[in-house]
Order: structure tokens, then sequence, then C-alpha cells
């Protein structure tokens, strides 16, 4: 066990906002499954960073090769598996692939650990589908990705959270022209930490990042986005945008929001916007004159949220499933 | 690719000084005795002699964060001279200034303000006010606009001085406010009764002369219930090569259902570290409007705070910095959101070029007993070139499920689509583009009154040139 910081922000504010980075207890993580080896790590910047990335450095790290068609894992941590999995996936160019990871567990008051990282070649083309459904425990999921030329990485995150949730994202753009598209979904509650933090330093020129976060907040939780597009010098004709909408359910709930735009280049665009708050007075009234109750019409939104995300989900069965699920 | 030329700020008005001539300086640094030396010639009572000493240890105790914000490194605390006295006590007419003084705020347009459209002023120079004046009508009215200093020894506003100096600002805030705790000079106090709307602007003028000096006036203004009141502050300070300061201090008490418009030109030179604190509480149904020009400084840490304390009250902030070559500035803005139904709005923009860094920071909170609140942050920012920066870094805290918030931000160079837009309406490009970068800063200039609006319109000279890149 260690008391490490995660999730840090590159450019960081005042102190007692308590919002620069995570401190956390980690658990001690073990491997999943046997198999895999250390000598498949690659060296690249994740979204938790060098501290979280030291605990899993003896946990060893699966190659997931390209089969032609979605590649479809489920972890399902049991008692009997490791609370710790690292996947890594290399694209040569012009290679496409679509690869969905579903994260479940009946158990409850642990803590696992996923960490994933991906790196691109010119061309190549990766949608990563991940599916959180930990219940009540803590769950840590770094990411990490570096992008060649033309490349696209998609990623998608469908987060149903009853405890705490650590999700990291790093996507590292050095090829002109790249792409990274990100749609994040969650309903967050329970008593613990909803935390996310995406960095994205874009570096070549013409180079493309979209963050979308939509969610709802129950319960006591707290929930705290960080999101940094840093635009380098050179990244000329370079697009950000990062976009979130919270709902806030329940008055017990905490929504911390840093939105960062860092940019040391003339010849670029960045946006970014944020929504938070409680559900517009006349979309409720609505809705409640159909004979729909308050609670059933978050619930409702909630759901919608998350189909939303689930909609655009490229694998047929996966995506169905899901949907049926909700 | 066309680019937009964009002139310099024009410091020629600012950039001249004059020998500091008979005045009175203490030594350099930082030490009891020093402080003790300036409570002495200020003939402080017992309470303030007191609060110096017990803010120096505080700032000796206390350790600026190095994990955010521009370096200061620059400053060094035992170069600085903390108090400066001109050799001229205050008068309250300018005939009465020494020429070099007068001469100094006449160039800089304040008498002639004063006359044509002001109620009162105070000028203060390096550490002292050499000149404060209210127009005869307005003091029928009840306004008290004095120096801070004689506030404090005069038996009508003594005890309300003691009850609010650094209440709101406590010298725990941070090392700066502890320092100006400390070494505290000159600055204004206003008070306005209930009832009593001012509808002409009271203004403080700031100019540090000496060099290596640093400046830490104190403004503290009380506006009582159902009242209104405009003031306006501006600085400027001639460049030297080693470093000036300033650390001054702002407390603003809104009344119930009163409205206090505080508007900034700031423009110090460019070897200056501005480490200012402005704050603002506001009672049930009153308004704060902050109007925020950042010109000036070699460094600047600049967040002027709402504290929206009573049912209803209302924030507004408008602000505008620009940052050129040789400046690191870090401005925005902070408001708490802590009775019901209050709201906040705030409306920033930013320019760097050649080289300048500007880095918008703010902070929104809602307590859980600000139901009912809407919050809005609009922040935009222009690139003029690659060698500059600029970053937004925008933090929001919203404790409880009954409330609004919006934030929005946007960074990048002059559309080429507008540029396009007035060519086709018959517009000249350059003409085209030094229209859209006036546009730009329009949002602080149209809350300016017409003559601080043409000041601030004249700091930016913008020279168009279209060049076929």
């Amino acid at each position: 066990m260690s008391n490490i910081t995660i999730n840090s922000l590159p450019a960081q504010t005042w102190n007692r906002l308590d919002i620069n980075s995570a401190v956390v207890d980690t658990a001690e993580f073990t491997p999943y499954c046997d198999g895999g080896s250390t000598d498949n790590d690659i060296d690249i910047k994740t979204g938790m960073g060098e501290e979280f990335n030291s605990e899993l450095s003896s946990v060893p790290v699966f190659k997931i090769e390209n089969s032609g068609k979605a590649v479809v894992n489920d972890y399902i941590f049991t008692d009997n598996t490791g609370n710790a999995r690292r996947d890594s996936i290399s694209l040569s160019k012009g290679e496409s692939m679509i690869y969905v990871q579903k994260f479940n567990t009946e158990l409850s008051l642990g803590a696992f650990a996923v960490q994933t990282k991906i790196i691109l070649d010119d061309n190549a083309s990766f949608t990563l589908v991940q599916i959180q459904k930990m219940g009540a425990n803590t769950f840590y999921n770094d990411i990490g990705a570096e992008l060649g030329k033309e490349s696209q990485f998609r990623l998608i995150q469908i987060i149903l959270s009853d405890d705490s949730t650590y999700t990291g994202v790093r996507v590292t753009q050095n090829g002109d022209n790249s792409d990274f598209d990100s749609t994040v979904a969650y309903k967050a509650g329970g008593d613990g930490k909803f935390d996310i933090n995406y960095i994205v330093d874009q570096y070549g020129k013409n180079t493309n990042c979209n963050i979308i976060s939509n969610g709802v907040l129950y319960g006591n939780v707290v929930k705290t986005f960080r999101g940094t597009i840093d635009f380098k010098e050179g990244a000329s004709g370079s697009k950000g945008a990062e976009n979130e909408d919270v709902l806030l359910m329940d008055d017990t709930v905490r929504n911390k929001t840093i939105p960062i735009i860092l940019c040391h280049e003339e010849d670029v665009e960045g946006t970014h916007g944020a929504t938070i708050g409680k559900i517009d007075e006349e979309e409720l009234f609505y809705m409640q004159s159909r004979g729909i109750g308050e609670k059933a019409v978050y619930a409702l939104l909630a759901d919608a949220r998350i189909a939303a995300a689930a909609s655009k989900i490229p694998d047929a069965e996966t995506r169905d499933a899901f949907l049926a699920s909700l | 690719m066309k680019k937009t030329q964009v002139g310099d700020i024009d410091r020629s008005l600012y950039d001249f000084r004059y020998e500091e001539k008979d005045s009175y300086r203490v030594e350099n640094g930082l030490t009891p005795e020093i402080v003790n030396e300036i409570s002495d010639k200020k003939n402080d009572p017992e309470w303030m002699r007191k609060f110096r000493l017990s803010c120096l240890d505080i700032y000796n105790k206390s350790r600026m964060a190095d994990n955010w914000g521009p370096s200061i490194e620059g400053l060094d605390m035992d170069n600085i001279v903390t108090y400066v006295k001109p050799n001229t006590n205050m008068k309250d007419d300018w005939k009465n200034v020494p020429d070099d003084i007068k001469n100094t705020f006449e160039k800089l347009g304040i008498p002639q303000a004063e006359r044509e459209s002001l109620a009162g002023v105070g000028a203060q120079y390096d550490s002292e006010l050499v000149y404060h004046n209210v127009k005869k009508e307005v003091a029928e009215q009840g306004v008290v606009y004095t120096d801070l200093e004689s506030a404090m020894h005069d038996e009508r506003y003594a005890k309300m001085i003691e009850e609010h100096f650094m209440k709101l600002v406590p010298p725990t805030d941070h090392k700066f406010a502890a320092l100006h705790g400390a070494v505290w000079s000159g600055g204004s106090f206003v008070y306005v009764p209930e009832g009593v709307h001012l509808e002409i602007p009271l203004q403080s003028y700031f100019r540090l002369n000496a060099k290596g000096a640093g400046q830490f006036e104190h403004t503290l203004i009380i506006v009582s219930d159902n009242a209104y009141l405009h003031f306006i502050e501006g600085c400027s300070a001639p460049k030297y090569n080693v470093a000036n300061l300033h650390a001054g201090c702002v407390e603003l008490f809104v009344g119930k259902n009163s409205k206090l418009r505080y508007s900034t030109i700031e423009n110090w030179s460019k070897n200056m570290y501005n480490l200012n604190t402005k704050r603002a509480i506001v009672d049930e149904g009153g308004t704060i409007e902050w109007v925020s020009g950042s010109f000036g400084s070699h460094v600047s840490y600049l967040y002027p705070m709402s504290i929206l304390n009573g049912k209803g009250s209302r924030c507004e902030f408008t602000g505008i910095t620009f940052a050129g070559a040789g400046q690191n500035l870090d401005t925005g803005t902070k408001v708490v959101h802590n009775a019901p139904e209050t709201s906040s709005y705030v409306n920033t923009k930013s320019i760097s070029k050649s080289g300048g860094i500007s880095t918008f920071r703010s902070e929104v909170i809602v307590n859980p007993n600000a139901k009912g609140t809407k919050s809005s942050v609009s922040c935009e920012s222009l690139m003029l070139d690659s060698a500059s920066r600029s970053d937004t870094i925008p933090a929001i805290d919203v404790r409880t499920a009954d409330a609004d918030v919006g934030h929005e931000a946007k960074i990048g160079r002059i559309s080429d689509d507008a540029v396009f837009y007035l060519m086709s309406r018959g517009i000249s490009e350059a003409e085209a583009r030094a229209m859209i970068v006036r546009g730009f800063a329009d949002n602080v200039s149209k809350e300016l009154p017409l003559e601080y609006a043409v000041e601030m319109n004249n700091l930016i000279r913008l020279e168009m040139v279209g060049t076929v890149g």
C-alpha cells in the first residue's frame, strides 16, 4: 500500500482549492491473471502520472493483438483473480482496430486498477471502448496514448460508479493531422470520489482534439473533472475543444471542474465550456405534467446521457447488449 | 498568411521621473526597526503599531506557493525601500503642491479630470498622499473622502477604521498581504451614507516615482445601505532597471441594496512587481461591479474577489489584460456565492504579444447555502504571435444542486472570416483588423467614463500592417 499523488494538473492553481491533484492510499496490486510480461510495457506518459505508473510496474503487460474484428475483453474481478491488469496496443501504419474493455465485479470494498497504453503509427485508427460497472469499489483507470501522423484515437468511456473512481487519460499528439475524440458518460454516486484527469498535448500541426463529458452525480460523491488542452509551439492550425455538462441530482454532491487551455501557438482555435447544475425547470415541468415524478425524471436523464454515449460504440454486439441492460 | 501588427503600449506619457529632492526614506529591507520607524512617522495609534509588528511576524513565517504563478525571483525584499516620503504634506489645493509633484500629476491629467468630471481626487506620490480634495457639495451630502491615516486619527471615524481595517483581507491571507499590513502607507477612506447616490466618480491616483521603492497604499470604502458610488483608481510609474514593488490592498464593504463600481486602469512600468489584493463583501441586494484594465507591470498577481454574502447580491467583473514583451501577467477574479439567489457575471479578455505571457486564473465557489445561484464566466484570449503565451485556468466548485453555473472560454487569433466580412463592406484590411482588435477591448472601455475610455484606447495604439507571407 502506498500514499501517492495521481491525476496532477500540468498547470496548477491555488492549493487551498484542493483541485491540483488527488492523493490516494493505493492497495497492493496483483496481476489479474497469469501471462503477459513487463517487457511488453511501453514507455509513454499516462494520465495518472509517474507515481501510479511505478505502483503498477511489476504487473505484467498483455500485448493486445489486432484480430481484424473488434477485440472484446470482459474483465470480471472475483476472489480468484488479482486486482490489476495492464494492456498495451501498438498499431502499425494504416492499421485499424476496435478494442472493448468491460470491467465488472460483484465484490465490495476492494480496490482495482487497469492501465492501457497505446501507440499509433501514421494513419492508424484505434477505438477504445471502456464500460465500467465496478459497484462499490475503488477503481483506478489509467490511459496513455501517442499518436502518429494522421492517426485517429477514439475513446468512449461509460462509467457507472457507486464508490470511488479515478480516471487519468493522457494523449500526446505528435503527428500532424492526428485526431483525438473522447466521449465520457457517467453516473457517479455513493460516498466516494469521482476524479477524472484528461491531458492532451498537441504538438503536431493541424491536430484536432474533442472531449465531451456528460454525467449525473448523486449521493455524497465529490467529483473533480480536470481537462487540459495544451497547444505547444508549432501546433499551428490545430483545434481543441472540451465540453462538460453535469447534472446534480442531490444537494449533497460536490462538483469541481477545471477546464484548462494552455497556448503557446498563435494559429490555433481552443474552446471550452462547462455547464453545471440542476435540470432545466421547463424540462422538469414538461415531464411532471406527463405523470413522471422528479426522481424518475432524473433517472431517465441519467440513462439518456449514458445511452447517447453508448450509441457511439462501433461494435454492434457490445452496443446492443449494453443498451438493453440500461 | 496576413499577420496583424499591434504596436506596443506607448509608455512615453508615463515614463518620466523627478529626482527625489529632500525626501525621507527608510533603509532597504524589512526589520522590526523599520516597521517601528514607519509607525513613528505616522504617529500610529498603539493598536496599529502592534498590528504592523504582528503582520511582520506573519510575513516572516509565510512562504509563497512554489507550484503556480509567475516567478518573483527578481524581487529581493532586502533591496526594496518600503517607505519614501516626499518633502511635502498633503494639500487640498494644487497651487500648494510642490512643482515637480504637481507637474507629474498635470502630465497625467489628474487636475484637469478633477475640474471636469470628478467629485473628489486623492493623489499619492511614493508613500504619501500629496493631495486630497472633495467637492463641497459632495461633502455636504455626508460623503467622507479623505486619506486613511487622517481618518484613523479622527475620532469620528477611528473606531470604524479599526473595526474594518484588514478584516476582509487578513494578513494571514498570503505573504504579501502580511507585508502590506506591516508597512502600509497612504491610501483613501471613503464612506457613503445611507441613501446617498454619488453620480460623479471619486478617483485616487497612485504614482511611484522613487527607484527601488515599494508602494503599499490601503483603500477602505464603506458604502451604506441604498447608496451608490463609482470609484476610479489609476496608477503608473517610470521605468527603472531595478525592481519596484506594489503590494496595495483594497477592501470594499457594500451595504444592502447598494451599488459600488470600482474601476482600475493599471499601468505600472515594466520593472514593477504588482502583488495587489482587492476584495469586496456584498450585503443583501447589493452589487459590486469591477472594471479592470491591466496594461503594465513586469509581473502581476491580481484577482479582485467578491464575497456575495447577502441574499440576492450580485457581482459583475469586466476586465482586459494586455501582456507585451517582458510581461508575465497572472490576472483574473474570484467569486464566492455565500447566500441564496446570488449571481455573478464575469467577462474578460486578454491579448498577448511579443513574448508576453497572460494567464487568466479564476475561482467560482458556490456554497451549500447559496441556493438559486446563477453564475456565468466568459474569457476570451487573442494571441498575436507564437512567441507569446496565453493560458486559461478557471476553477469551479459547486456544493449545492440548486445552482446554475456556466463557463466558456475561447482562444485564438483574429478570425479571417470576420476580416473578410468587413472587407466585403468596403473597409480596408488594415482598418478591418484594427476595428476587430479595438472591438475586442471594448468590453472594458465601454464601462468607463468617456475620458478614461479615451485614455485606455490611447494605451493601445494600433498599427495595422498587412504583409503577404
